[in-house]
């Protein structure tokens, strides 16, 4: 704290976090006392909870981050613990996992927004690259197993009630984060948040169909659902980004539109491989199309660092 | 103001450690002690130092020892336990809280893992199943291994020593 009054803003942050680490370690070794050998998770779940409200407090962009960094890695490690209420939801089934992912992502992306342009800024920026990284991560795999027959073959017996969870808690996110965003008409603010609420009705979607144990059609409708979801939420991405000067937004949106792309080729690929003229012409396209969407890139991010500048 | 802030935040940090580990010594201290016996160890982590993994024989829970339905991965599991020598052995298991009978215990673990689809037993995980050597203590010498467990009335265990040959370790 003292560091931090008297100007040395990048020592306190770094003492700040230093601490948080301390306080980790600390648990760990309360449990290592008393041989405590259940889930890392409980842990994990410890050390966030107890740092979030001491970062949001003081404040410290650095604690809150690290609070939030320690509430990623519990997720994640929820996902693969097949005995935590999370992990046995998504564990009979592997597209639920990267459903769990992608609904992750969609919440992280609302939190970040919520955090507004105010003295959190760099937490916004946090949660927006971890939100669109995770739903980008899940969706692309989403996108090449829809022909896959182990969709059906690893059949989900229950409800997974704790992923419906998480779908629901993204929903109310998206539908307060507009709020949030920087002053313009409502139905355009509104349009990110539309986007991903796109993405959340695909998660049921799928939720609902492997619950059902609906036809190899109905995946396979599914694949294309997720070509088409991914282009049309990253254009928004794209064009949201270019107007409120968001640049990862922007680079989020090629991103997923090059691996949207290479994803479609590598189908394509697999079906059709006595058509080796497609495969040239598909190849071609996809560097032309990567080779433009980086000039896009370059060209839209530019224009939004002048803006910035001028401002 | 801020300074103020800060000292809450360490003071809730420490307490919140303090009344952990506070409330774990008042379990320990209200526990009664049996001993179980170790099925197999993995004596060393490089990675995360000198620890023992422990495999308890009451692990294994056959399918026929398993009352009611059967359980999901992570559901709470109560197993009972009655002596067999020097040890305990488990005689019932259950998926609600049970009442032991004379010179029984129950200890309460989850559900980690099923067997084979023939044998339907079931892999339960109680929470004990790391032992950290103590500094300079050593290796866990060879030999037959049992583990001292300090067992509360609800069934929840503290793994609190190990025994080779029957003599204490560490």
């Amino acid at each position: 704290m003292k560091a931090r009054a008297r100007g040395y803003e990048k020592l306190g942050a770094g003492l700040f976090v230093l601490g948080g680490g301390i306080l980790l370690v600390g648990i760990a070794l309360i449990g290592q006392l008393y041989n405590l050998s259940g889930r890392q998770s409980d842990a994990i779940l410890l050390w966030w909870i107890l740092l979030l409200p001491a970062g949001y407090t003081l404040p410290s962009i650095a604690l809150v981050v690290l609070g939030w960094l320690g509430a990623s890695a519990w997720y994640v490690m929820l996902v693969f613990d097949r005995t935590a209420w999370l992990g046995r939801d998504v564990q009979s089934n592997v597209p639920l996992g990267l459903v769990a992912i992608a609904a992750a992502g969609v919440l992280a992306w609302a939190l970040g927004v919520l955090h507004g342009d105010g003295p959190y800024r760099r937490v916004r920026q946090f949660f927006e690259q971890i939100g669109l990284l995770a739903t980008g991560i899940a969706l692309v795999p989403l996108g090449l197993f829809g022909n896959q027959a182990w969709w059906v073959v690893a059949p989900t017996l229950r409800w997974p009630t704790a992923l419906l969870g998480v779908l629901a808690l993204a929903t109310a996110a998206l539908a307060v984060a507009p709020s949030r965003l920087p002053p313009d008409r409502l139905v355009v603010r509104a349009g990110p948040s539309a986007a991903l609420f796109l993405v959340v009705l695909y998660l049921v979607a799928i939720v609902v169909a492997l619950l059902t144990h609906a036809t190899a059609v109905t995946f396979r409708v599914f694949d294309w659902a997720d070509w088409a979801l991914l282009f049309v939420v990253a254009l928004a991405l794209i064009l949201y980004g270019a107007r409120w000067d968001r640049t990862s937004w922007i680079n989020w949106g090629v991103v997923w539109i090059g691996a949207d792309a290479v994803v479609c080729y590598f189908e394509l690929f697999g079906s059709m491989l006595q058509t080796s003229a497609l495969f040239f012409a598909t190849g071609v396209f996809v560097l032309l199309l990567g080779w433009a969407l980086e000039r896009l890139r370059r060209r839209i991010t530019a224009r939004a660092a002048m803006l910035q500048r001028s401002r | 103001m801020r300074a103020r802030l800060f000292a809450g935040a360490v003071v809730v940090h420490a307490l919140v450690l303090v009344g952990w580990a506070a409330s774990l010594e008042w379990d320990l201290a209200r526990a009664s002690r049996i001993r179980l016996a170790v099925a197999q160890r993995d004596p060393r982590d490089l990675l995360r130092g000198v620890y023992v993994d422990l495999r308890f024989e009451i692990q294994e829970i056959p399918a026929d020892m398993m009352a009611g339905s059967q359980p999901d991965h992570g559901d709470p599991i109560w197993v009972t336990l009655a002596p067999k020598g020097a040890v305990y052995a488990a005689v019932a298991a259950s998926r609600t809280r049970t009442t032991p009978g004379p010179d029984q215990r129950v200890i309460v673990g989850h559900v980690a893992s099923f067997g084979a689809r023939s044998s339907r037993g079931l892999s339960v995980e109680y929470g004990i199943e790391r032992f950290y050597v103590p500094e300079y203590a050593g290796t866990v010498p060879r030999g037959q291994l049992e583990a001292e467990i300090a067992l509360t009335d609800s069934g929840r265990p503290f793994l609190t020593r190990l025994f080779v040959d029957d003599r204490p370790y560490p």
